[in-house]
Order: C-alpha cells, then structure tokens, then sequence
C-alpha cells in the first residue's frame, strides 16, 4: 500500500498506514525526496502512530530517509511510536540515534516551528 | 493440589435402597435436625456474629447440599454452594462438618440397635459426606489462593504508580526494591503512562531504592531509549552515593539517565523544559 503524503504550508506530513512493506517504504524515500526539493518544504513529518511494529528495515529506511531530507535543507521528525513499538525497538537495538522523535502530529510540528531557521549555527 | 478432587467422577448411588431411605428420613426429620445443628453451632460459640435469620438460610443451605448429595449421586450441590463461600468461609466449612456429625448420630439413633443396618447406612453416609468435605475444603484452598494472589497482584500495582503533576509532566516515585519484574512493570507503567497524557517529560525518583543491579540499571537505561523514541524525556533523580558508586564501577552507560541530585531540582528542569516559570504571587499587604 502506498503512503500517501500530505503538503501543508512549508511542511510534508507521510502517514504511514498498518499495512506496510518493504517496497512501500524505498517508495515513499524517492517521493518524499522528489516532494521535499520540489515544494521547497522546511519540515517532513512521517506518522508511525498506527504501525504495531517497527523492523530493522523499516527503522533504516526512516533514517535514510531523515538524512537524505536533512541534505536537502528540511528537517524530519518521526511521532507516534507507540509504547510496545518502541520497546521492542529498543530491545532488538534500533535506536533512531540523531532522529527527533515527538509523541504526535501535534508536537511535531510544534517541534519544526519553533527550530525554523536555527538549524544553521554559526559557531 | 487439593484442585483435583473436584474432578473426580463418582458414580451414581451404589446403595439406592439405603440413599433412598435416609433421604426420606432426614426430609421428615428436617426441622429436627437442623434444631440440633443450631444447638451445637451455639455451643461451640460459631454462631455470636451472625443474625437468627442468616443462621436460618445458612443451615438450610447446608442441609439442602446434604439431601442433594445423597438423592442424585452426584455433587455439583456441593459445588454450587462452594461457589458461594464467600467471606464466612470458615464458619461454612465448620457448619458441613457439625452436619456431618448430626446426621451421623441421627442415623445411628434411627436404626434403633439395628447394628448391621446403622453400620450400613453409615458407612454409606461417612463415604458421601466425606467427598462433601474435601469438595468443601477445595474450595476454601482456592479462595483464599485466590485473595493472596489478588492481593499480590494489588501490591505490584501499588508499587509503581504514574503521577501527573502538571500538563504533559510525569512524575514516578520508585520505593522498596527494583528487582526485574518491578523494573518492567515501571516501563510499562511507564511508556503507556506517557502515551495516555502526552508526557513530554518523566522524573522517575528513585530515592527510596537502596540498591540497583546491572539488569535493573540497563532496563532503565532500555525505558529511558523507548521513551525518547515515543519523545518524552526521561530525568532520574535521587540517585543514593552507593546506588552511584555501583552504576560507576558496573561501567554503565550514565550519559543518557539526565541525573538530577533530588526530585525538587528534577521537577525544576522539567518545567524549565516544558516552559512554565514558577512565580511567587504577591504578598497580601503589598499594593
């Protein structure tokens, strides 16, 4: 099934339904990517909030995925882990280290807002 | 275990001559009977909190899964009425035996100096009412294995609870002993604690623990990772000098605990997170 991405404002929000594979996720890396250069976006916000389980896959296609938006000036947040999800993840490893995690939709893009712009440091 | 005997199968009246006769016997002789139940209840002082009317219903009670035994052969009277033990377990348990014992003496006062015939049916009545009592006894072991059970369950329950002390801020106090089923229940106390009031920061205080163990310590580093990836930060607070010296020589991983010395500076850091400013309210007497 294919993630259907939602453009709002300088932000892209990907929410990814229950059934997913592993095609669908290479999918939405080349789309968000092409979405993220074309709309000039500032933010992606991909939302797990229904996935029951994250793999090593599915966790390294989000981090590849928040690095290659990260070169392409936007920022990315994941939300919506939900409790059992992230303790299976930390139990088999996957730590999404250097990824922003936020609780939800909410909170992620609250998140983007407040860090517009101060990406860049010039110390 | 004590569980199996209510499963056993016991066939349907061997004697049915005998079963017969002291059903009609003890019918007609009810009221009788449990007169006598009551007088020796009384003596034995197993009566002083109950009122008259609760002592009527329970006798009759009592006496009725006697009948019902002995008329069908079969005991799920008796099952039925474990069912009901309840709180006065063993006032009931107490009452089938003081049964046992006056209808026993009933029968051989009936058979009037018939010895075979008395030796008979009692042996008879010995056998159904000793399947009476171990179905009685049964049931008792289980509801009191029931109650430790549930109180042990209350317990776990109790030890760890989620405080909300302010919009999206948690609070965990941990007292007594973190062993590793404690510590998973605190993740999972904790991570749906989290996901049910948009936590986005937790200060687990553990103060009241004397002594954590590599496991435990490595499963809070393990809650405090789930917690980031749901996005709530953890802080630990109240860490002793020993438990410290401990986490330093088992070589745990300290950078990701966010330690403050008390609950008070933790709470503080917290609301610096989520951005509240605590301001002292104007004094009454000033303008």
């Amino acid at each position: 099934m294919q993630v259907p991405i939602m453009k709002q404002g300088p932000y892209l929000i990907a929410t990814i339904q229950g059934e997913i594979v592993d095609e669908d996720f290479i999918h939405l890396r080349t789309k968000l990517v092409r979405m993220v250069s074309k709309n000039r976006s500032r933010g992606v916000v991909i939302d797990v909030s229904s996935l029951d389980t994250l793999d090593s896959f599915a966790t390294r296609s989000l981090r590849d995925m928040a690095k290659m938006i990260e070169l392409q000036g936007a920022e990315t947040v994941i939300v919506g882990i939900q409790p059992d999800v992230a303790l299976a993840m930390v139990r088999l490893g996957l730590f999404l280290k250097d990824i922003i995690t936020m609780m939800d939709l909410e909170d992620g893009f609250s998140y983007l807002k407040k860090s517009q712009g101060k990406r860049i440091s010039h110390d | 275990m004590a569980a199996k005997i209510a499963k056993v199968k016991i066939k349907s009246i061997e004697e049915p001559e005998t079963a017969a006769w002291l059903v009609a016997d003890f019918t007609s002789n009810g009221d009788e009977l449990q007169q006598m139940w009551t007088k020796e209840m009384k003596a034995e002082k197993l009566l002083d909190d109950q009122t008259p009317k609760e002592i009527r219903s329970e006798s009759e009670l009592m006496f009725n899964t006697y009948l019902e035994c002995l008329r069908s052969g079969n005991y799920s009277a008796v099952v039925e009425y474990s069912k009901k033990l309840g709180e006065k377990t063993v006032f009931k348990l107490v009452g089938i035996m003081v049964y046992r014992r006056v209808l026993s003496r009933h029968i051989v006062i009936m058979s009037q100096g018939d010895i075979e015939s008395a030796t008979r049916s009692l042996l008879f009545f010995e056998r159904i009412a000793d399947h009476i009592l171990a179905l009685m006894t049964n049931a008792t072991i289980e509801v009191r294995e029931k109650l430790a059970l549930k109180q042990a369950e209350s317990i776990l329950e109790l030890s760890t609870p989620v405080l909300s002390i302010r919009d999206r801020l948690l609070v965990l106090p941990i007292i007594g002993i973190l062993d590793s089923l404690r510590a998973r229940q605190l993740t999972e106390n904790l991570l749906h604690g989290v996901r049910e009031n948009r936590a986005r920061v937790v200060v687990i205080d553990i103060t009241g623990v004397a002594l954590v163990d590599s496991a435990v310590a490595n499963h809070l580093i393990l809650t405090i990772d789930a917690a980031r990836l749901m996005g709530a930060t953890v802080i630990l607070t109240g860490i002793s000098p020993e438990i410290a010296r401990t986490m330093v020589a088992l070589g745990v991983d300290l950078s990701k605990f966010n330690a403050m010395g008390d609950i008070r500076s933790g709470i503080e850091e917290a609301e610096r997170i989520l951005g509240y400013k605590l301001v002292l309210s104007k004094d009454e007497d000033e303008p």
